[in-house]
Formats: structure tokens, sequence, C-alpha cells
């Protein structure tokens, strides 16, 4: 379990040094989809502290049995589409930069614009 | 009363939705939701209203009430009446009124909410909203700018959403009242979110170059509802913790100097705004006054960045040169010296009410502060006036007489403030800024762009800004 949470703030942490890393805008973007990735992960991880069965009653299944908290998980639900909003509106944006800068490098791209 | 708070949440929203099938009625619409908004704001403050309530079961939504939301409810729905009346000669299309509205439902939200999951959710629509709202225009600048706010508010809010992972791990609940119950971790993850979506500190270096991209009526909506959003859990969470109203105090001090420093030497007058933006949020956060500060600075701010929307030149050098229209002139003169307090508006009780929640130290840095603020306003009344030959837009005027009138009636939030002391305390600054600008502070101005404003170093600061939390908060 300690290497499971373990590896999840490692995906966190890779993704947004990446975020500021990685010069190409798309890749800048990418990231911060790893990013989110891990912190979906957490959510579910955290979810998993009461119990690994699906939180589902079926009839005559023992009542002690240890279920999985369903609030993280219905919770992240939302985060995930709220996540999904965003990605695509940033890849619009994307998308329309790349007209007039084909290179989509941030850095140049914040020295003509900024 | 569940149900009628019900319904004034729902409203923005159902028109905002309803404007795409019916685009006639887009102004008409919005400006109803904005006067219903007021006429709620104005009964929650004035009649001192305090209830919570839960939605659905157990982890539902926790809404909570109070004059502090009154009076932020109150700039949303004003600022949001002067966007309208701005824009109302003007050929917007109905789509910018949807995210009027929508901008308008999600802020109220935000004043409202009590646990981290619907603020979570709310504050993410906002960020989305004012994305397209820069991004409006539709060119390539607009279009960066706005993506850059976009970028930096989603990893923020990603670290946001980490932390309240973790006060749900450690609680089992989302409520603001389990959160001294998590590890420090998440308390400081959640703090760093929110000082970089309110732009407080280094974190707020976001703010400038939007300011200068954002169309006039888009600055004036984030001076004036988008910041006063960001900043107000931390208001909120400060009124709720001593522990962490300390922590936000030191941040709030820093960015109090950190803005009029830097708005001295702009040489752009919407970098020089919102310079001190950056420097009046730190103001709102710093004592559990913040409502009236809130209000105060929202409606002047606002004033300021519509009437820079008439303005023909941006460059202060070239408005020296030029000179400016002599009602715009008077109207940002009223407005500046609203911030910085001088009597007889709102920025006056404000700034007293402000400062007699705090210890003598930080009153008298604040004090030190109101001098830098002073200066940097008393830049507008050097600039030449001229008369006009052309009438002003009917949108621009009605727009700033509400936002002005505003500032105007706010004074009397804090009557009390009006004291021999108080009177002859408030209008030192204004005269030594004058002073200083007339022995030539202006000089110090340059077009100098720090590369801390690039998003790199935007993304990078909050790491700092973490490391630097976890340690205070251990």
């Amino acid at each position: 379990m300690i290497y499971l949470e373990a590896s999840v703030f490692i995906t966190i942490l890779v993704g947004f040094l990446a975020t500021i890393i990685k010069k190409n805008l798309l890749m800048k973007i990418v990231t911060m989809d790893v990013m989110s990735t891990g912190v979906v992960a957490l959510f579910v991880v955290i979810a998993t502290h009461s119990g690994l069965v699906t939180p589902i009653l079926r009839p005559g299944a023992a009542p002690a049995i240890a279920y999985a908290d369903p609030v993280p998980q219905g919770v992240i639900l939302t985060a995930i589409v709220i996540g999904l909003s965003i990605q695509t509106l940033m890849l619009v944006a994307a998308m329309k930069l790349a007209r007039d800068n084909p290179t989509l490098e941030t850095s140049e791209i914040d020295q003509k614009y900024l | 009363m569940t149900d009628l708070a019900i319904a004034w949440i729902l409203v923005p929203f159902v028109a905002g939705l309803t404007l795409y099938l019916l685009p006639v009625l887009a102004r008409g619409l919005t400006l109803a939701i904005a006067v219903l908004s007021l006429c709620v704001g104005l009964a929650i403050t004035i009649q001192d209203i305090n209830f919570s309530f839960v939605l659905m079961d157990s982890f539902g939504i926790a809404l909570h009430i109070d004059s502090l939301s009154g009076y932020f409810i109150v700039t949303n729905a004003l600022v949001l009446l002067a966007a309208v009346l701005y824009t109302w000669r003007c050929d917007y299309k109905a789509f910018f009124y949807v995210l009027l509205c929508l901008l308008h439902g999600s802020a109220n939200t935000v004043f409202i909410s009590a646990d981290f999951l619907s603020l979570y959710v709310n504050l993410e629509v906002l960020g989305i909203v004012v994305f397209l709202l820069i991004a409006y225009p539709r060119g390539d600048r607009p279009l960066w700018i706005g993506l850059r706010y976009l970028m930096v508010g989603n990893v923020a809010m990603l670290f946001y959403l980490m932390g309240v992972g973790l006060v749900y791990q450690a609680s089992h609940s989302f409520s603001f009242d389990v959160l001294l119950h998590a590890p420090p971790e998440a308390v400081a993850l959640i703090l760093m979110a929110l000082l970089a979506k309110g732009a407080i500190f280094v974190s707020g270096l976001w703010l400038p170059q939007t300011n200068v991209v954002a169309a006039p009526v888009v600055a004036a909506l984030l001076a004036g509802i988008v910041e006063n959003a960001g900043v107000f859990p931390l208001v909120r969470l400060s009124l709720l913790y001593g522990e962490i109203s300390k922590i936000v105090q030191l941040f709030a001090l820093g960015s109090i100097f950190f803005g009029p420093l830097l708005a001295l030497v702009a040489d752009d007058v919407r970098r020089l705004l919102s310079f001190s933006t950056l420097g009046q949020l730190g103001w709102v956060i710093i004592s559990p006054a913040a409502g009236l500060y809130a209000l105060m600075h929202g409606l002047a701010k606002a004033a300021l960045f519509l009437s820079v929307g008439e303005l023909r030149h941006y460059r202060l050098s070239e408005l020296r040169q030029h000179g400016m229209a002599r009602p715009i002139a008077i109207a940002m003169i009223i407005a500046g010296y609203g911030i910085v307090g001088v009597p007889l508006l709102a920025g006056f009780s404000a700034k007293a009410l402000t400062i007699s929640y705090l210890a003598p130290w930080q009153q008298g840095l604040l004090y030190g502060a109101g001098f830098l603020t002073a200066t940097i306003y008393s830049k507008l009344v050097f600039i030449p006036q001229q008369p006009t030959s052309t009438p002003l837009p009917l949108g621009y005027s009605a727009a700033t007489l509400v936002l002005l009138g505003g500032l105007v009636f706010a004074d009397a939030g804090y009557l009390q403030a009006y004291t021999p002391a108080n009177l002859l305390r408030s209008l030192v600054p204004p005269a030594v800024g004058l002073l200083l600008v007339g022995l030539g502070v202006s000089r110090w101005e340059s077009s100098w762009r720090g590369a801390w404003e690039r998003l790199e170093h935007l993304l990078g600061v909050m790491l700092l800004l973490l490391i630097g939390l976890v340690w205070l908060a251990l």
C-alpha cells in the first residue's frame, strides 16, 4: 500500500515538474494531464483505506465486508469531468495558436505576446 | 429560506443557458439578474442574516450565508450591473452575456460555499469562464494570455484537490470546519492554491499582463468579481482559524508592499492599476473587515478600468503629453482617491475599519503602505486635462455613475470612522503623495517586464510558495 501511495505522489510531482521543464506547449498540456491523473489516483487510493470491495450491497452478502469508500470515488468523477473540459479548452487554444507559432515554444510565444 | 436561497443560486445559471435559446433577451435578463442579486446582497448585509444549510444528506453541499458574503455579493452585483450598462450600446454577442451570467452565478456560489468541494467546482467554473472572456476577441494575444491564466489556475487547483483529498483522508468530511484535523501538508497545499488563484504576493504575477491584454470591461470584471472570488476563501478560512490567519496576514503584508512598489515603476496605466490591485487584495485579506474593503476596492477598480477603456493612450508618458478628457480624468481621480482613503468615499471607512482590527505594529506598517498607494494614484492628478469636444458614450457614463455612487454610499458601512484623529491621519498620505509626484517620482517609470511574469516562472513560483508554506505550517 505504501508503495502505491508513494508512486501516486511521484506521478503528481513528475507531472508538475515536467510542466515547468518541457518547452513545448503541447507537452505542457500533456504533462498537466499526467499530474491530474496522479491526483485522481490519489483519491482512488484514499478510497481503498476502508477496504477493497466495490461498495454495492448484494443480497446475501456478509454484513461486515470491508467496502471501499464511495465518497472520494464519486467526488473525483466531478474533477475528472472538469479536468477533461479544461484539457479540451487548452488544446483548442493551442491549435489556434499553432497557426502563427508553428513551433509552439512557450518561451517564444511569451516573448511575442507578453 | 433554504428554497429561496437555492432559487437565487440557480437563477443566473438557468438564465445563462436560456440566453443560448433566446439571444434577444441577453442584455435585459443579465441586467435583471444583477438587480436581483443586488437586492439579495443588500438584504443579507443590512439584516445581518446568518444561516447555514446542507443540501442533500451527509457529504452534501454545505452553504453558509452571512454579512461577509453579503458584501461580496453586493460587489458582484454592482460590477455586473456596470458591465451590462457599459456594453449596452456595444455589439457584444449573446454569448458574452451567457458568460457574464455564469461568471456571476459561480462567483455568488463561491461567496456562500462552506465546503472544499463546492468551492473547487465553482472556482473551476469561474476559471473556465474567465478564460473564455479573455479570449473573446479571438486574437492570438488574448488567447495566449487566457491560456496562461487557465494553465496557472489548473495547476493551482490540482494542488488544491490534492490537499482536499488529504483533508478527507484525515476526517472523512469536506467541510471547512475540519481543516485543522488534516496534516500540515494539506493546509499548505490548499493555502498555496488559494493564494495563486487570488493573486496574492508573488503568486499573483499573472495578473498585470492579463489586465493589460483583456478588454477594459473584462479587466473591470476581473478586478471587481474574479479576484474577490479568489481571495474570499482565504478570508473565510482565516476567520475560522487563528493559525491560518497568521500565515495569511504574513502573505497579505508581503502583497501590500510588493504591489505598490511595482506599481510605482510601471509605465503603463493598466499595469499601474493591476499592480495596485495586487497590494489592495492584501488589504482585503489581512483583517476580518474584508467585506467592506472588498466592496470598496471592487467598485473603485472596476470604475478605473472602465475609464482606462475610454483613453486613447495607455503609456503614462504619452498621457502626460496628450492629456485626457476632463470627465474621464475626474472619474479616475475620484476612484483612485477612493482607494487611497480620503474622507467621504468608502475607502476612508474601509481602511479605518481594517486597521482597527490589527496589532499596533501592523497598523504602523499599513499606514506606511498608505503613502505608497497615495503616491501612485497622485500620478493621475498630474496628467493634464482637456475639455471634451465629443460627448462621452452613454454606457460608460451610466456604468461609472453606478460604481462611483456605490463608492460614496458604501461609506455608510462604518460611520464610526469619522473621528477628528482619523480625518487628520487620512489627509497626510495624499498630501505627501502629491508632493512626491511633484518632486518627480515619475522618473522611475520603466518599460521593464520581469522574467517572473512568464509561464514557467509563474508555475515555478508555486513550488517555492508550497515549500515556504509547509515550513510555516509545520
